[in-house]
């Protein structure tokens, strides 16, 4: 990664942290694969899948 | 959306709202038309309980309920710099949260296009920092039916299936994937899975 861009993501996460606004209340997550996924066996294996793949 | 995109980020708009969890931030883009509209980048703040580490990140206009419009038309003066800061603002959380993937639906067909022509476009700047993968979702065959009318699928037996995006690979619009994941290249995780294998 060049320095540049190391520069600038340091000012951003220091912006953040230092005058950042206050996290959002929680809200559940309602994408296509969230809806898709309803067992843990499919879970599973889909994390799995998604790990090894080259 | 004929846009050729260049994803760099050296050429950002200025974040001028964030959250200290970097999951929120927000940048004016300016319109063709003169005008200026803010953008919200949002990366969903609740997992899933089966997939503990994946988040959706969504962006665009907010719409008067303050919720992200993401099927808003818009014509942006410089698509790439939109679109740059929009990826810049998820690699920042990705730093800071490294095990974490992100994932980003494509709305609609054309747009999933886009998004991978995009990806294609800027595959090997991208390729720097990113996994990025396709995930497709196939519906299970139960048994054909006795006559044409008997539905063979069973909609709720469905199973994702990632697919890492590569340079070169091609896809057509029709059989685009329904969902991009990406995380970082450069993570502990990667690291210990390339060991065990």
């Amino acid at each position: 990664m060049n320095q540049s861009i190391e520069r600038k993501l340091a000012a951003l996460t220091k912006k953040a942290k230092e005058n950042g606004r206050k996290p959002d209340a929680k809200a559940p997550i309602s994408s296509s694969l969230h809806k898709v996924i309803k067992t843990k066996e499919q879970a599973d294996l889909f994390m799995k899948l998604l790990k090894e793949a080259k | 959306m004929a846009v050729a995109l260049n994803i760099d980020f050296d050429n950002l708009y200025e974040i001028d709202n964030i959250s200290t969890d970097l999951r929120f931030s927000s940048f004016k883009s300016n319109l063709n038309n003169g005008q200026e509209i803010p953008l919200v980048v949002k990366i969903s703040n609740e997992s899933h309980a089966l997939l503990p580490n994946v988040y959706n990140l969504a962006f665009g206009p907010l719409n008067p309920k303050g919720k992200i419009d993401d099927k808003a038309e818009l014509n942006h003066a410089d698509y790439s710099k939109v679109f740059s800061t929009i990826l810049f603002s998820a690699f920042a959380y990705l730093k800071s949260n490294p095990a974490h993937y992100l994932g980003i639906d494509g709305s609609d067909n054309a747009r999933a296009y886009f998004y991978y022509r995009a990806i294609q476009r800027n595959f090997r700047y991208l390729d720097q920092h990113f996994r990025i993968f396709g995930i497709k979702y196939f519906v299970r065959i139960t048994r054909f039916g006795k006559t044409q009318y008997d539905n063979p699928f069973d909609f709720e037996d469905i199973m994702p299936y990632p697919f890492k995006i590569e340079k070169g690979s091609r896809i057509s619009q029709d059989e685009m994937y329904n969902y991009f994941i990406f995380n970082l290249k450069d993570n502990p995780i990667n690291k210990k899975i390339k060991k065990t294998l």
